[in-house]
């Protein structure tokens, strides 16, 4: 309806650019196709248009020139004529990057079973849109997750969490997992690591040793020594493992008592992962690890990632908006467009077949 | 050396060794002016004790980030039906104290459980909210003390005999009964050990709780409550949990204080109940983010002793230069809230 009114008014007012963003974003495909013929007719009466979409076969189709931006940065501008929707993909991507090296001298242990199954799940996040994921994990695989800002990857985990109302069916080592319970998720032997690592991951006023048992002093009961019949935290115990695990993950402090507060970005997510691992999960998500982290803590972030999947055998579903890192680490990578998957790829699948699969267009290039 | 007295300054704060020092100062001139000072220091434990309990009462909603409880008027009600009902059916001595506090308590948890689903009802505005609560409800009572079914005659007003009077008398079997257990005195001073023994009992008790299951629980909503939910932790069961404690604490701090006292007080009595305790603990270093043990009885300890001597010294300077009158309530009125202003205008705390 807006769409059409401002298109009619473009046709009285004397008006000689419009802009779309996303235009086709709310349309069916057949009000989508009858947008773009008026928008072909409008270029015919000497009206400008400027049209953006992540939907290349809709870019291809109406524009005579194409201009591709990444990261905030113009990447090409091509002629329709000179250029295919395997190009633009292509450039999307950005093939030019090498992978991170993470040191892996172990191999994974895949195994046949499905560890974690999910059927329909719908979650309803602001700015996240997940409608209808079907997926399974299996059992010592890590699992990337990517696709474009908004189209629903974030809110996978979240909705699982419990964080955010969801609707569907999960099975976990088949078992229904009860949704809309953060308890029962914590209970059932799954970790969440938030990409809101300040305003959910952490209690920043709380000194790091506190951070790191709370979940799993609450869920699990470490962590703790009777006292008269009441159960209490046991803080000498408390103190050892944290100083432990400090030193296992690298995390610069002055020691576990110091605040959340005063530590980097990096740091924080060590702690923030710290908790996790207390918890010992059988799978953990971790939603945007790197996010907001110095290059040195990135690497040392992803590499211990890698060293919980291939030691313990933990299976992981990485969520990153940074397709570089998914391929790094990920055995597996499932693209999310329009909140559903529309391709799951091997890590060493060609660029363009990642920029078709988060533009939607799934397997259509050989 | 330097090194410990420095963080020894920084962990006590700067503002409670101005005070401390103040109150040095004004000890030292209580003795020159000739006032009693043995008498204002014995007087000042007296009302340490006394107090310490409503004080200790404001913890558990500072902690699970409920703010600072101004409805703890509602409680003190509770604590009052106990004694009142006690004096009706002219119960007296130790059994008093413990019919009082069964029923006190039991109402508390009743009250407090309605107390706190209001409260999570009107998140984010919980001290304002429960500033009008502890007043309507305070005023509510006046009837209920008015028109509840008391006949004791030492307890009805005697023209028409219905309805309470508002100040009763506790039998001298009730009265100080606490403090007077195993008190003692040291240099003249007479230490009321019963009351000083239940509450440090009673901190000892919540510090351990702060270490279960329920209390950490209570920390975590406390300081990030998204966090909290994360964890799986009810972040509203915590809050309703920290209320109810919260009014229990203040419902048996008003047994206390009452015993000590000597009098039990209706009507309109328990209306200001909230402020001074307020007061207590922002003195003794709390903000609405942090508040721990140390700065209730710190703060107790402080401002006590600060209202107890400041008063006497000042109204005898004021005599000794030769006006009349008795500035005491002002002062008292003007420091308490004072400090509650200045403790809302930096609720980042430090």
């Amino acid at each position: 309806m807006e769409i059409a009114r401002e298109v009619d008014k473009s046709k009285n007012n004397n008006i000689k650019v419009l802009v779309f963003d996303e235009p086709t974003a709310v349309l069916t495909e057949s009000e989508a196709g009858n947008l773009l013929k008026i928008l072909k007719q409008l270029t015919h009466k000497g009206i400008s248009i400027l049209f953006i979409s992540h939907r290349l076969d809709e870019v291809l189709q109406v524009s005579d020139r194409v201009v591709v931006l990444r990261d905030g940065e113009k990447i090409a501008e091509k002629n329709q004529s000179e250029t295919n929707i395997i190009e633009i993909a292509e450039l999307m991507v950005g093939r030019k990057l090498k992978r991170l090296e993470v040191i892996t001298e172990l191999k994974p242990q895949i195994e046949d079973s499905t560890i974690l199954k999910i059927n329909n799940l719908k979650v309803s996040m602001p700015g996240e849109y997940v409608n209808g994921i079907n997926l399974e994990i299996k059992k010592g695989e890590i699992f990337g997750l990517g696709g474009l800002a908004g189209h629903g990857k974030v809110g996978i985990a979240n909705g699982i969490a419990g964080l955010y109302s969801s609707s569907g069916e999960v099975w976990f080592q088949d078992k229904p997992l009860q949704l809309n319970n953060p308890y029962a998720f914590l209970n059932t032997g799954l970790a969440f690591l938030s990409e809101d690592r300040r305003g959910v991951g952490l209690l920043l006023n709380e000194p790091i040793n506190f951070n790191i048992c709370l979940t799993s002093f609450y869920i699990k009961g470490r962590f703790t020594k009777n006292l008269l019949g009441m159960k209490i935290l046991n803080q000498s115990e408390l103190n050892d493992y944290s100083k432990k695990i400090i030193s296992d993950l690298d995390i610069r402090c002055l020691g576990p008592h110091q605040f959340v507060r005063a530590l980097s970005g990096g740091n924080q997510q060590k702690v923030c992962i710290a908790r996790a691992l207390t918890m010992e999960p059988k799978l953990l998500f971790v939603s945007e690890p790197t996010r907001g982290v110095d290059v040195g803590a990135k690497q040392k972030i992803l590499e211990v990632l890698v060293n919980l999947n291939r030691r313990l055998g933990m299976t992981i579903v990485f969520t990153s908006s940074e397709l570089l890192e998914l391929r790094s680490i990920s055995d597996r990578i499932g693209i999310v467009h329009h909140g559903q998957i529309a391709d799951i790829l091997p890590p060493d699948a060609p660029d363009v077949k990642f920029g078709l699969a988060m533009s939607g267009i799934k397997g259509a290039v050989q | 050396m330097k090194k410990t007295l420095l963080s020894l300054i920084s962990t006590i704060g700067i503002p409670r060794i101005i005070i401390a020092g103040f109150l040095t100062f004004l000890l030292i001139t209580a003795f020159v002016l000739g006032v009693d000072v043995n008498r204002l220091l014995s007087d000042s434990l007296v009302r340490i004790g006394r107090n310490g309990l409503f004080v200790l009462a404001l913890l558990p909603t500072l902690k699970a980030g409920v703010g600072l409880n101004f409805g703890l008027s509602l409680g003190a009600i509770c604590g009052l039906i106990g004694l009142v009902l006690g004096l009706e059916l002219g119960i007296t001595g130790i059994n008093h104290i413990l019919l009082a506090l069964v029923i006190g308590v039991l109402l508390a948890v009743i009250i407090g459980y309605i107390y706190g689903v209001l409260l999570n009802q009107t998140k984010g505005q919980e001290m304002m909210v429960g500033n009008y609560i502890g007043f309507a409800t305070v005023s509510l009572m006046c009837t209920f003390w008015l028109l509840a079914p008391f006949r004791n005659p030492t307890l009805v007003w005697a023209i028409g005999g219905r309805g309470l009077r508002t100040t009763l008398v506790l039998p001298g079997e009730t009265s100080q009964i606490i403090d007077n257990f195993l008190s003692f005195s040291f240099f003249g001073l007479n230490i009321p050990t019963g009351t000083f023994v239940l509450f440090f009992l009673s901190c000892l008790l919540l510090y351990f709780f702060f270490k279960t299951r329920s209390g950490l629980s209570m920390v975590a909503v406390g300081s990030n409550p998204v966090f909290a939910r994360a964890s799986g932790i009810k972040e509203n069961t915590i809050r309703i949990q920290s209320v109810v404690l919260s009014t229990v604490l203040a419902a048996f701090g008003m047994i206390i204080f009452a015993q000590s006292f000597g009098f039990v007080q209706l009507y309109m009595a328990p209306l200001m109940l909230p402020f001074p305790a307020i007061a207590c603990i922002l003195i003794g270093g709390a903000s609405l983010r942090k508040a721990t043990l140390l700065h209730v009885i710190i703060g107790t300890a402080l401002f006590q002793t600060l209202l107890t001597i400041t008063l006497p010294v000042v109204t005898q300077v004021v005599a000794i230069s030769g006006e009349a009158g008795d500035i005491t309530e002002v002062l008292r009125v003007i420091i308490s809230n004072g400090l509650i202003l200045y403790a809302l205008t930096r609720k980042g705390g430090d």
